[in-house]
């Protein structure tokens, strides 16, 4: 019997394997208070409409110095469609299930805040 | 007749199969003879602050078997694997009193006391079972090479530097007896064993 693939966004998943997971760990638990599960996100549900935002351009947490605490990377080479793949990847890897289209993800690009913080190689 | 032949095989067999926890750990490293004296390869003696300021210097590890890593807090490529597995050992020997954790950062300019304090808070563990450590930029990098570990400056790097994720264990004389990748969560059951059998060897020997 030829197995199913059991999640349909491949190239999503090869994504999340190649921008996520040396951070947020292959099983998506992330490390403890360092850097934040995914599997109990709540990008993944009610905060779902932050998430393309999010994955384009990070997020930072500073000192008063503005000197930089904890930073999540910015992904700027991801383009809208890997942002859309990776999340419904997700969406079906944790079985929270909430698709986003891909007009929604690119509407939602759009209008995103202005970045916390520029990307510095 | 055939029956007493595979019993005596047997008995032989079981004699021969020593326990993982009976065999010798190695002491790793060059040795040097000098003036006819054998000396086996010893950490130098180092001096840094840790997450609470406090100093540290490696004597006062010397009543501690010490599992040591090298990494930097903004590091995006191994070191977060390699913390979870530093992790995963910290909760196999937290009630090892013996045990002590040290992690080394190799990139001091970002990584001051404030940082280290705040990554240390974050990963749940204090210092009295796990330093991490800040200080001179070249001496921690000298370092990584007497604990076998590869790390350099590199602008190509992600992060900056190129280093290597290996986990380090050390004795009560600053020798490093075991090491495993921390990369490779696989890697760990053995050192384990080994970290067990290190355990085991001064338990003998303090309570013979």
């Amino acid at each position: 019997m030829i197995a199913c693939e059991d999640n349909i966004y491949v190239q999503g998943g090869r994504l999340y394997q190649f921008h996520c997971e040396s951070c947020h760990m292959t099983d998506g638990s992330g490390l403890e208070a360092i850097i934040p599960p995914i599997q109990t996100s709540d990008y993944l549900t009610n905060k779902l409409t932050e998430l393309p935002c999010l994955i384009r351009h990070g997020i930072a947490e500073y000192k008063l110095d503005d000197s930089i605490l904890l930073e999540m990377p910015a992904n700027y080479d991801l383009t809208e469609y890997e942002i859309n793949n990776i999340i419904n990847y997700l969406q079906v890897k944790w079985e929270t299930n909430h698709i986003l289209s891909i007009d929604s993800t690119k509407q939602l690009l759009e209008d995103c805040p202005i970045p916390l913080y520029k990307f510095e190689k | 007749m055939r029956i007493l032949y595979l019993i005596t095989v047997a008995i032989i067999l079981l004699l021969g199969c020593q326990s993982t926890d009976n065999r010798p750990l190695p002491f790793l490293g060059q040795v040097e003879v000098i003036d006819g004296d054998t000396l086996k390869h010893t950490i130098p003696h180092w001096t840094f602050l840790n997450q609470d300021s406090t100093k540290i210097t490696n004597t006062d590890l010397a009543n501690k078997i010490y599992i040591s890593d090298f990494f930097f807090t903004s590091c995006p490529s191994i070191c977060p694997k390699v913390m979870k597995q530093m992790l995963r050992l910290h909760e196999e020997f937290e009630d090892e009193e013996v045990i002590q954790f040290v992690s080394f950062t190799i990139d001091p300019k970002r990584d001051d006391v404030d940082k280290l304090s705040l990554y240390s808070k974050n990963l749940g563990v204090t210092s009295d079972t796990w330093h991490f450590l800040t200080g001179d930029q070249d001496s921690l990098l000298d370092l990584a090479d007497e604990y076998f570990v590869v790390a350099y400056k590199d602008e190509d790097a992600p992060g900056g530097f190129d280093h290597s994720g290996k986990i380090i264990l050390t004795d009560k004389s600053g020798h490093v007896r075991s090491f495993c990748e921390g990369t490779d969560p696989e890697s760990i059951p053995q050192f384990i064993d080994d970290v067990n059998i290190l355990i085991k060897e001064y338990e003998k020997t303090d309570n013979p």
